[in-house]
């Protein structure tokens, strides 16, 4: 396994989130670039240009560009989910129709963004970068690409098919109803230390999103002060010119050029905790979520090997009372025996899937531990360092205002 | 520019979080412990007024080097920290009087150079020795002129003594200063932080002893001799600058003679404290201590005497400020009174009233706010034309009157009033002023010196009408008196003269007069004041929203802050997201806890500083009283003028009338005056009583015009330099915040780097936990 992430730890001086993420793969480089608006109305999207750079075998060439929309990268992101259970998937940017219709440009470029940190992510994932559905995703030309997503639409489509749902939830009610009988939870099985993991992540999950919602909103409100400081400086302005004798003229003539130079700089200093704190932090409460969703598959797996148990030892149990019952014939015996060994067989099966899943966790979180400890850690530093230069040119241009101040002081005495 | 920057480094924002469970207040407070002790003595400074007043932002700034103020600070300071001699254990006024060192300025012109870039603020010592660093030529003579130019025979005695003490004094004050400085690191820090401390004036005087314990805990026993000088010399933020700025009321605004006042009776305040404190035991009782008290008292009664006869010109600036220089308001109490309801009680606040000055022994007063109220209309009605300073207001909630926050806020603004008014150079040493804060009959209203000076009150109602029905019908005197003319008619309660002139107005009679060229001018100024005021009410919104958006900033990163923390408060939580990115969120959180509460601090501090806004807003109305006094004026004087016109006109055709018949009646009316000669006669007596009214209204005008000149060229002054102040505070503010959050993050930034280091240490050696 690569080492993630590594150049986020040795790439110091950089204070760029995204940079580490692009360069980070030895195998692949992409980009995701050239938003391109396409059609109009309710049927308008936009379109990206995906280049890739890899050295990975599967691949017969070094360069590749596609032409993807967003809806080919959630294709990529189901199947991955689909395929891949109990892999934390990284998670695609949030679907927000409101913003979709306004395409406004800003929105346009975070998701940009969003997209190829996604994209990357998935071609450095150990496990993922070689699956075959990234492949496709990165190179499968135009006609190839357009069957793939018709036969994805189409099995969507079938899933949601109302009887085969109407199946599945009945089948979970059985279940469920069953282990309240039995008085057994799936959890039992669970051992206590991923139950405790798992609530943490639920919890972490609703931090994250508080702390993503702060940082947007100390976001707003270095814009407003930005705004108050501008507003304020030309008020000073306009006072300064009804004085025509006494120092205060200059003095907020003064104010008022340095503090509109000081306000730029809170403007951009909102952009760059935009850039450089909120998206990651929004990133990672979005794979918490990816997290659970891996999550939510290993409990799936659990029910089902609980569900096959428990079918297993009904099964199990009528054959005793078949067996005990004199005078029935063989091969209804021979029948249920069948059964119970198909039985069985699931139990194995699923026993499998669930160990599977637990090991493959397992060893996720471990990595997404590593991971993601290293990258956060690297983004609250930046945003430190990022604040203190941010506060050090404050400081640098009120201290100008002093000096320009003194200034005038002196010529006026 | 001499900025004081001995490395020293009177820097209290530096100290941070090199202990990490450090709390930000700990920080701000780990000032050396004598700045500490000062700032617990001063009693309820709350930390960061000890700190975060501009003069501490300017020595913080230049103590932390070049980037804020590149060229600044590092040159002067090594002078005085190498040059100037050891201190003597025992300190001798003499000694220093003697040898003026090239360096004495140096405190001073930090004060000077945080006020107004140096120059005005140490005109004695410009006068006195030759300026080592900048020319002022201009300071060299204002006082001293000024004062010679007032008619007083005892002014200039009472002049020569500040003037000399203030050069001496003027050495020696900063010269101490300087050699506390010099002392060690320690010193120089608490040397400056007295008058940090003094930011918070109130305090100080509201501990008079306590200031000298303060002081005395500031610097070493032989420097306490100093200590009042320290405090009333050099910044004393909030109040010198009041002090100062409010002083001149000088023909010419620009010239600095209010300062070179301020600085002399700062001078001779010190004095009369070191006097008064140390008592005749000192080494200086032998120098002018004396002969201090002879002029100084002549000047006292010249003052008084001065006051209720010549309300026109300027009072001698010294005047104003040796009677009383300082006041404090402090220790309200609650005291109940009879309601006017029979039966009920009435509750109200006393406030002590201390003044000092130099002359005149410290006095305290009790008075209430209905008394303050009273004063302010007074001297509105006594010195019309005059800029009357803002009182605080008389709206009070009934309920919240007696609440402490509501009874603070009113003193403060009590004491702002009285500080502004002691220094104004005609409101300040006048009687009523005098007597309110010195005579200490507890109840104003029973007070004969109080009662003597108040005007007769307007007769009642039953009174004006049967005299206005007197007036109708001739039986008494339509044309008011000489006397009378001086104040407005409706407080005479003569209905008939308002009336009159009300119609006289409508008329149009204003827009007949000739108007002068004061007058035309003070126009524009009305007009300036408007719009200047309108600027100001526009940017103290802002302001408020500025401050609110910054209050608003500091709580959304204090959220944030818990916000982070919040994750790593669950338990495992190391497990899942890793130790060392707990850790690194724990420290982003700290940081911004940090951040936070230094944000609020710089909130509440710029807050502070914008309040000359408020304060200079809150002056427009009485401005603009006085300068309707003087249309008041205007408006008597034209009405008169147009009445004697009338008078004559009318007089003349009768004169006429009678000299056209002369032969007709000579003969017949020669014994007795015919009704026609009767009407001459009323008509002269009425034009010639005219002409003096006229006179004495037109004398009344141009007293008010000439008052109202003064008053708002010195308004407009004082108003633009203490903005300017106001503004280099407030970026003394910002700077200093911004260089402390900049120092934080970078802390911050540190410190996340060493755990990243160390988390990537681990990672090599294979460590870390394994979740399942």
């Amino acid at each position: 396994m690569d080492p993630p992430y590594e150049s986020v730890l040795q790439d110091r001086g950089s204070n760029n989130f995204f940079s580490p993420v692009t360069a980070v793969s030895k195998e692949f480089e992409i980009e995701v670039a050239e938003p391109v608006k396409q059609g109009e109305g309710v049927a308008a999207y936009v379109s990206y240009k995906v280049r890739t750079k890899t050295t990975h075998v599967k691949y017969h060439e070094p360069f590749h560009e596609v032409t993807r929309r967003f809806r080919d990268f959630a294709w990529l992101h189901d199947k991955l989910v689909e395929k891949n259970k109990g892999h934390i998937v990284p998670p695609l940017p949030e679907k927000s129709a409101v913003q979709k219709y306004q395409m406004a440009t800003d929105f346009i470029e975070q998701r940009r963004r969003a997209l190829q940190v996604f994209v990357n992510r998935v071609a450095s994932h150990p496990v993922l970068k070689d699956s075959s559905e990234l492949e496709t995703f990165l190179q499968a030309n135009e006609e190839h690409w357009m069957l793939e997503i018709a036969k994805w639409q189409a099995e969507t489509s079938a899933q949601h098919r109302p009887v085969s749902a109407a199946a599945q939830w009945f089948k979970n009610l059985q279940h469920s109803a069953q282990s309240l009988v039995s008085g057994r939870a799936d959890e039992m099985q669970e051992d206590a230390e991923y139950i405790k993991i798992r609530d943490y992540i639920n919890s972490l999950e609703g931090h994250l999103t508080e702390a993503h919602r702060q940082a947007g909103r100390l976001l707003r409100k270095e814009a407003d002060l930005g705004a108050a400081l501008t507003e304020f400086a030309s008020a000073a302005e306009l006072l300064g010119k009804q004085d025509n004798e006494g120092p205060m003229r200059v003095a907020f003539g003064c104010l008022c050029t340095r503090a509109n130079e000081v306000a730029a700089l809170s403007r951009a200093r909102s952009e760059a905790i935009a850039v450089e704190f909120a998206a990651p932090l929004k990133e990672f409460a979005r794979t918490i979520k990816s997290v659970q969703v891996a999550m939510a598959d290993r409990a799936s797996a659990l029910s089902a090997y609980s569900q096959a148990k428990s079918d297993l030892d009904s099964k199990k149990v009528r054959l005793a009372k078949l067996r005990g019952t004199p005078g029935l014939k063989e091969d209804k015996i021979a029948e249920t025996e069948r059964d119970v060994n198909e039985a069985d067989q699931r139990l194995r099966n699923a026993k499998l899937g669930y160990e599977t899943i637990r090991d493959t966790m397992r060893e996720e979180l471990n990595r997404f531990q590593k991971e993601r400890a290293a990258e956060m850690s690297a983004v609250l530093r930046d945003f430190a360092l990022a604040q203190a230069r941010n506060t050090a040119e404050q400081a640098k241009g009120w201290g100008e205002l002093l000096r320009d101040l003194q200034q005038a002081a002196v010529g006026g005495s | 520019m001499s900025l004081h920057g001995t490395k020293a480094t009177f820097d209290p924002l530096s100290t941070t979080g090199d202990a990490s469970d450090d709390t930000f207040t700990t920080i701000f407070e780990s000032l050396p412990t004598p700045a500490v002790t000062t700032a617990t003595t001063a009693g309820a400074a709350p930390e960061y007024d000890s700190f975060m007043t501009a003069r501490s932002a300017m020595s913080y700034m230049t103590a932390s080097q070049e980037m804020a103020v590149p060229g600044v600070g590092s040159s002067r300071a090594e002078p005085l920290v190498s040059e100037q001699p050891a201190p003597p254990a025992v300190f001798s006024p003499q000694q220093d009087y003697a040898t003026p060192t090239p360096g004495p300025e140096l405190p001073l012109a930090f004060d000077g150079e945080a006020a107004e870039g140096g120059a005005p603020y140490k005109p004695f010592l410009g006068s006195s020795q030759p300026p080592p660093q900048k020319p002022q030529p201009q300071l060299k003579q204002p006082l001293s002129s000024a004062l010679r130019d007032s008619s007083n025979p005892f002014a200039a005695p009472a002049v020569t003594l500040p003037y000399q003490q203030s050069t001496t004094g003027g050495a020696v004050g900063p010269l101490s200063f300087g050699e506390v400085n010099s002392k060690d690191e320690a010193q120089t820090t608490a040397a400056f932080s007295v008058p940090t401390d003094l930011y918070e004036a109130s305090n100080m005087f509201t501990l008079p002893d306590a200031t000298a314990a303060t002081a005395a805990a500031a610097a070493a026993a032989a420097a306490s001799l100093m200590n009042p000088q320290a405090q009333a010399l050099p910044p004393l933020y909030d109040f010198t600058r009041e002090f100062s700025r409010m002083l001149p009321v000088s023909e010419d605004p620009a010239s600095p003679v209010d300062d070179s006042v301020t600085a002399g009776t700062v001078f001779l305040y010190d004095n009369g404290q070191v006097r008064g404190g140390v008592g005749g035991g000192s080494a200086r009782s032998g120098l002018p201590a004396s002969g201090g008290t002879g002029p100084a008292s002549g000047q006292t009664d010249a003052g008084r005497s001065a006051v209720p006869s010549g309300g026109g010109g300027p009072m001698p600036y010294a005047a104003a400020a040796l009677l009383t220089n300082t006041v404090s308001v402090h220790s309200p109490r609650k005291a109940v009174a009879p309601s006017r309801i029979p039966g009920l009680s009435e509750p109200y606040t006393l406030y002590c009233i201390t003044s000092r000055s130099v002359i005149v022994p410290e006095t305290t007063v009790e008075r209430r706010f209905r008394d303050v109220v009273a004063l302010a209309e007074l001297l509105q009605s006594l010195y019309p034309g005059c800029f009357v300073p803002p009182r605080p207001s008389r709206n009070a909630v009934e309920g919240r009157r007696m609440q402490p926050s509501f009874i603070e806020e009113r003193r403060l603004g009590i004491e702002k009033f009285l500080r502004r008014l002691v220094v104004h150079p005609v409101l300040g040493p006048s009687e009523a002023t005098q007597v309110w804060l010195r005579v200490p009959t507890a109840d104003l209203r029973t007070c004969q010196e109080w009662l003597r000076l108040l005007p007769s009150a307007p007769p009642g109602i039953a009174k004006s009408t049967a005299r206005l029905l007197c007036q109708v019908v001739g039986v008494e005197r339509v044309v008011p008196s000489p006397v009378d003319i001086t104040r407005p008619a409706s407080e005479r309660g003569d209905v008939y003269r308002l009336v009159h002139e009300r119609a006289a107005q409508i008329r149009g009679v204003l827009n007949k007069v000739q108007l002068s060229a004061t007058e035309e001018r003070l126009r524009e100024e009305a007009i300036g004041l408007q719009e200047r005021s309108e600027a100001l009410l526009g940017l103290s919104r802002r302001a408020d929203q500025l401050v609110a958006r910054m209050t608003k900033r500091s709580k959304v990163a204090h959220d944030l802050g818990d916000a982070l923390a919040a994750e790593t408060q669950v338990k495992c939580t190391a497990v899942v997201i890793g130790s060392s990115l707990a850790a690194a969120l724990r420290v982003s959180a700290d940081g911004l806890g940090q951040i936070n509460k230094l944000y609020g601090i710089a909130s509440d501090a710029s807050a502070k500083h914008l309040t000359p806004l408020y304060d200079w807003l809150a002056a427009v109305p009485g401005a603009v009283t006085a300068l309707a006094a003087r249309e008041r004026c205007l408006l008597t004087v034209a009405t008169l003028e147009s009445d004697e016109v009338e008078v004559r006109a009318k007089l003349a055709e009768a004169e006429t009338r009678l000299g056209g018949a002369p032969s007709a009646s000579a003969t017949s009316t020669s014994s007795q005056p015919t009704t026609a000669m009767k009407k001459v006669e009323a008509l002269r007596l009425q034009a010639s009583q005219l002409a003096v009214a006229v006179t004495a209204a037109r004398d009344e005008y141009e007293r008010v015009g000439a008052r109202n000149l003064s008053e708002i060229t010195a308004f407009k002054a004082h108003m633009s330099r203490e903005l300017a102040d106001a503004v280099r505070e407030f970026a003394l503010v910002q700077l200093a915040a911004a260089q402390k959050a900049q120092e934080l993050w970078a802390d911050t930034a540190g410190k996340l780097e060493e755990l990243a280091a160390m988390a990537a240490a681990v990672a090599v050696t294979g460590g870390g936990s394994h979740p399942r």
